[in-house]
């Protein structure tokens, strides 16, 4: 293509188009300017409004994303821990209000006990009557407490804290550790906590009641470091609880009221028991516990050692030991700042058959 | 100018639904198979009543099909198994054999949107410890 160019005529230079050359000294007319911008407005009004819908959408794909990141951290977590739940020991649903009166807060609990096995965790000695004893050379038991706070809409866990070991050597010379005539002297061990198969009410006080050796006359006394103390009962988990989802974005927030803020806005616990009944906790039930027993799994059903009159057969859907097979969970994640609200619900299968409701 | 205006707009659209599309993948990424475990496992799941209304079944146990939105995903469920495959009896309940154990086989489909491409599928095996 080939172009000319024109020798440039006195006044301004003419737009490029133009079929006839604007007389010199002579500006644009009011109906162009005003056609101009006219134009100006509705194609930047058209960016603008685009660009907004664009930054609006991309905030909620964006919190949308993080909500979903959020879950999949908690379902990971709490998948891998009560897939190894413990059956011999209590499990606890609860949803209950702590606060002082006038001033209300109400938290949904979740409490059970997680570990590994091997075959030295349970004492099978010719001893009468220890079913529920873990031995001491067991290592990997582990309370485990989830807790969503309305107050704050945020969910905490925690687990007990660091076990002490302690060698046999720390025994004085020559002693053994002889509890209700069980001899477990010359052995390394760590201090664990307590199973608690049964867990009376108000269960925070029977957990809070941990000692793993609690009637032994002597030998503690020359040894006190071997009483667990505080570790892995109510106290232990309460000062260990940690927030694992809370809300997406905080510049929306008003520090004043927390019970305004985002995140967890509802939580609910679900249990399905192995006979197919359910019983549930949301924030619209009433308040109230559940605890279950855990079942006897050492094949001793033993049903004068004290705590109850339950056997192997407990376990089985027809008894009265009614352990879930299923815990369901379901919350909202809120953000109001994008207006984004995303409903999760997650099973999770505990140890042993499911059963057909 | 207005050459300029609509090549940004189609850009800026671009973007954001390449942006829109990344963040569909990472949020598969995220929670399309646990969600898929989750209902493996689970052949009533604990809904949000807001979508509670959405999940059907069809069948009886050991033969049930399922579906319904689940943590966004629409979800197909499918339980199979035979009345008859009995693969142990439990000699502790009471009374004796009352309680069986059947094999299942559970495959879950999850999709972005019903009838979409699959975001994650699974599939295992169940026991179930039932009443004859």
């Amino acid at each position: 293509m080939m172009l000319r160019v024109e020798p440039q005529a006195e006044g301004p230079r003419e737009p490029a188009g133009r079929s006839q050359p604007r007389p010199p000294g002579q500006g644009f007319t009011l109906v162009e300017l005003m056609t101009a911008m006219g134009m100006a407005m509705v194609i930047t009004t058209v960016v603008l409004s685009a660009l907004m819908q664009f930054w609006r959408a991309s905030d909620r794909v964006t919190v949308r994303l993080a909500m979903h990141s959020k879950a999949a951290l908690v379902v990971d977590q709490l998948s891998f821990h009560l897939t190894a739940l413990q059956q011999h020991t209590a499990l606890v649903a609860e949803w209950v209000d702590v606060g002082a009166a006038g001033s209300p807060d109400p938290r949904m609990r979740l409490l059970f006990m997680r570990g590994v096995f091997d075959q030295n965790n349970w004492d099978y000695s010719s001893y009468s009557d220890y079913p529920t004893w873990p031995m001491p050379t067991s290592t990997d038991l582990v309370w485990e407490l989830w807790e969503w706070r309305a107050s704050n809409h945020c969910l905490y866990s925690a687990t007990n804290g660091q076990l002490p070991r302690h060698a046999s050597g720390t025994l004085p010379n020559g002693s053994h550790l002889n509890i209700n005539g069980v001899d477990y002297g010359n052995l390394d061990f760590i201090n664990l906590p307590q199973p608690h198969r049964l867990l009376p009410l108000p269960w925070q006080a029977s957990l809070n009641a941990n000692m793993l050796f609690p009637t032994v006359p002597g030998n503690l006394a020359t040894s006190p470091s071997m009483i667990p103390g505080d570790v892995g009962d109510w106290t232990d988990l309460s000062n260990n609880l940690v927030p694992v989802l809370t809300g997406v974005s905080t510049d929306a927030q008003d520090p004043a009221n927390p019970a305004s803020w985002d995140g967890v806005t509802d939580f609910g616990i679900q249990l399905r028991l192995r006979n197919g009944t359910v019983r549930e906790f949301t924030t619209a039930s009433a308040y109230g516990t559940l605890v279950i027993p855990g079942v006897r799994i050492d094949g001793r059903p033993g049903p004068t050692d004290g705590d109850g009159a339950q056997t192997l057969a407990d376990a089985n859907i027809s008894g009265p030991g009614l352990r879930p097979d299923l815990v369901r969970l379901r919350w909202m994640m809120r953000d109001r700042r994008t207006n984004t609200q995303v409903p999760f619900s997650f099973s999770f299968p505990l140890p042993g058959f499911a059963v057909s409701p | 100018m207005l050459l300029i205006a609509v090549l940004g707009l189609i850009s800026v659209t671009g973007l954001f639904l390449y942006a829109a599309e990344s963040a569909k993948k990472a949020q598969v990424a995220s929670t399309a198979m646990i969600t898929a475990i989750s209902v493996a496992y689970d052949d009533s799941p604990w809904l949000d009543p807001s979508v509670a209304g959405t999940w059907s079944s069809t069948g009886t146990l050991p033969n049930l099909s399922s579906s319904g939105w689940v943590n966004g995903y629409w979800v197909t469920r499918s339980e199979t198994g035979l009345a008859a495959d009995v693969i142990a009896t439990d000699p502790l309940s009471v009374p004796a054999g009352k309680v069986v154990m059947q094999s299942t086989r559970v495959d879950v489909v999850v999709r972005f949107s019903q009838g979409g491409n699959p975001a994650a599928s699974f599939s295992t095996r169940l026991i179930r410890q039932a009443t004859p």
